[in-house]
């Protein structure tokens, strides 16, 4: 009997993949891991499979999984388009920029700590590095979120948008505490932007999304959400 | 016609101190009384039952935050109903909005089922006044009339909204200010089916007597007649012809895809807005894919050169498994390895625009070999194949009929674009591979 215990695959056999649930062989702090859950799904799917009879393969071990689902992470590469644009965007003159408008000379800092109701870390935080002078310098964040809503419908697209939009205003919107060593201290953030990723994922109908967007942002005061 | 929908959006003013099953009762009445085979019959706040009035109630109740509710009311069978009641609460103005989308527009085809729509939102209206301009039309012709747009930027629409008769459709509710803009003598003689001025001083109007017909010659006749009544500065002839354009580009076209991929073509058309939706049909009518060339003939085999073939089986059996580890969440059927779970994964890649986003390095280096081998193995078990296992696995063959055919060179042209995954799909070639096995 080939148990393949050392490969990067588990044993196709029954009685060993029960005997060693993915929860038994976890390693510390797996078991937080935003995977987790998807790689649990992963090992029960393949046993009910080998239960049935099916001639399926001996399931992927956690770190091969981790590390191979770790390159392909659509919305690690859109935070990442999006920092650039934001980058390209502050080295644009003020009045050719889209994004940036609001700063005279903005400062880009990505991953940024704020505690609020607890500790969570924004996409971005924009500083104005020239503020007119007795201002307080503006600040602004950002939050990327790659979301499949083409299908949604109506209600649970509003429903879905307006949650987003409650909780970027929550985590990093109005007053927030900086952790990031150099900028700590309690600041008034001027506008949180939520932004989509576009393209094939946004809903196909124009109409109802602008009424959507319409509605949040005229009504909820301080968060801007966009697709991009 | 198929595959368009009857579209009403609306909003109006709403008492939000009232009781909410008392202030909202006008509003049932009317939908119950006014909806016949598009009834909704599901409710849903954070929680999914069956439609009542208190249902209704109890999920606006659940989904309340500090300034607005909805709820949304759905069907379990066709005709397929997406609809949402929004209430707004101080201290925002307090509104009623709805989104009404009945997926069957020819269900309207009925004069009575549309007498019918029109008292139900006339009553809607005396209820609950609107509040500049409300309408109800075709999805896809609503679509191309330029609506919400109307060509201006996209903010100065959201500020604007319709503060002038940006267009005329089947249904039409004008708030007071915008029968003031027009002229309320005017608007009153708009030549149209139905004319009719509301205790608020808004004014119903409906052109034509079924909505589904929207684009025929008489409905567009009569579309163009009360738009040009009411934007005196337009040309009757030219806004006919701007009408005729948006009826031909909405001629329904009958899907005739290349049958090799038919299977994945007809997953394509709804990723385009729906009126958009007939030309794209017809585009991909009009495409055929070039036929697979990642193949030699028997007698051209390359042979075998790895000192342990089991080895090798091996690896590309773990490959294939790195594909279902990759998908198993968003393409459940990659589980099963068959050839409708190809269908769904060129879709997916197709859908997520895979090779155009990821980096390069990963797509050759990880994600051809695992697509590679698990289309071998799905040669393998449906239609008998055999591994030609290569010291390169580029080389790899599997043995089908006839022909070997060169899974990972396949993947390895399916992953250069996005395009190129419907130029060189996965299903394409298992089709082909399929009627060479009978040699």
């Amino acid at each position: 009997m080939e148990w393949e215990t050392t490969g990067p695959r588990l044993s196709r056999d029954v009685s060993f993949l029960k005997e060693h649930p993915p929860e038994r062989d976890a390693p510390p702090g797996a078991e937080g891991h935003p995977l987790w859950t998807e790689y649990v799904r992963y090992r029960e799917a393949r046993l009910a499979e080998l239960e049935q009879g099916t001639p399926a393969k001996g399931p992927l071990r956690w770190e091969g999984y981790l590390d191979l689902r770790g390159q392909f992470i659509r919305g690690l590469l859109f935070e990442q388009l999006m920092v650039a644009k934001l980058r390209a965007d502050a080295a644009l003159p003020r009045s050719q920029r889209q994004w940036l408008r609001d700063f005279n000379q903005p400062r880009i800092e990505t991953h940024v700590g704020m505690t609020k109701a607890d500790l969570r870390f924004a996409d971005v935080l924009v500083i104005e590095m020239k503020p007119a002078s007795g201002q307080p310098p503006r600040m602004e964040t950002f939050s990327f979120k790659s979301r499949d809503m083409h299908s949604l419908d109506q209600n649970a697209l509003r429903t879905q948008m307006r949650a987003d939009a409650n909780g970027a205003l929550r985590y990093y919107g109005e007053t927030v505490n900086i952790r990031r060593p150099g900028l700590e201290g309690l600041v008034r953030i001027q506008r949180v932007r939520l932004v989509y990723e576009g393209g094939s994922l946004k809903p196909s109908d124009v109409k109802a999304l602008q009424l959507l967007m319409k509605a949040l942002n005229g009504r909820i005061k301080g968060v801007e959400v966009q697709f991009q | 016609m198929k595959n368009d929908n009857l579209v009403f959006t609306f909003e109006g003013g709403f008492n939000s101190v009232a009781d909410p099953l008392q202030e909202l009762a006008p509003f049932l009445d009317a939908l119950e009384s006014g909806a016949d085979a598009w009834m909704p019959d599901i409710t849903k706040g954070k929680r999914r039952r069956r439609y009542t009035r208190a249902a209704v109630v109890k999920a606006l109740a659940e989904s309340r935050d500090e300034c607005t509710t909805s709820v949304g009311l759905y069907r379990t069978t066709e005709p397929e109903l997406d609809m949402t009641l929004m209430l707004w609460f101080p201290p925002q103005p307090p509104s009623l909005e709805l989104w009404l989308n009945v997926k069957a527009l020819d269900l309207f085809t009925d004069e009575a089922r549309c007498q019918a729509f029109v008292e139900m939102v006339r009553a809607w209206a005396i209820r609950y006044p609107v509040l500049s301009y409300a309408s109800a039309h075709s999805m896809a012709d609503d679509e191309l009339s330029g609506d919400p747009f109307y060509g201006r930027e996209e903010r100065v629409a959201q500020e604007n909204g319709f503060d002038q008769i940006y267009a005329v459709y089947w249904l039409n509710l004008f708030g007071p200010k915008l029968v003031e803009t027009v002229g309320r003598e005017r608007m009153r003689s708009t030549p149209a089916h139905r004319v009719e001025e509301l205790p608020d001083g808004s004014i119903l109007l409906v052109t034509w007597p079924t909505a589904a017909d929207f684009a025929s010659e008489a409905a567009r006749v009569a579309q163009a007649r009360a738009w040009v009544h009411l934007r005196p500065d337009l040309d009757f002839d030219t806004v006919m012809a701007t009408l005729r354009e948006r009826s031909t580009t909405l001629a329904p076209v009958e899907p005739r895809f290349a049958p090799d991929v038919a299977a994945l073509l007809s997953r394509l058309p709804e990723y385009v807005s729906i009126g958009q939706r007939q030309r794209r049909i017809a585009e991909l009518n009009a495409y055929v894919p070039p036929e697979p060339e990642e193949w030699l003939p028997l007698s051209a085999a390359l042979p075998s050169d790895v000192a342990d073939p089991k080895a090798a089986l091996e690896q590309y059996a773990y490959f294939a498994e790195r594909l279902v580890a990759l998908l198993h969440t968003p393409v459940p059927s990659v589980l099963k390895g068959s050839p409708e779970s190809l269908t769904d994964i060129d879709f997916h890649f197709w859908r997520q625009t895979f090779p155009d986003t990821f980096e390069r390095h990963n797509i050759d280096a990880v994600a051809v070999p695992a697509i590679g081998a698990y289309l071998g193995e799905v040669l393998v078990k449906h239609l008998g194949g055999q591994w030609l296992p290569r010291k390169q696995w580029m080389e790899a063959q599997v043995r089908v009929g006839d022909r070997v055919w060169l899974p990972f060179a396949r993947a390895h042209r399916y992953m250069r674009s996005t395009q190129s995954l419907l130029d060189h799909s996965l299903t394409q070639l298992y089709r082909v591979a399929e009627r060479h096995s009978r040699y």
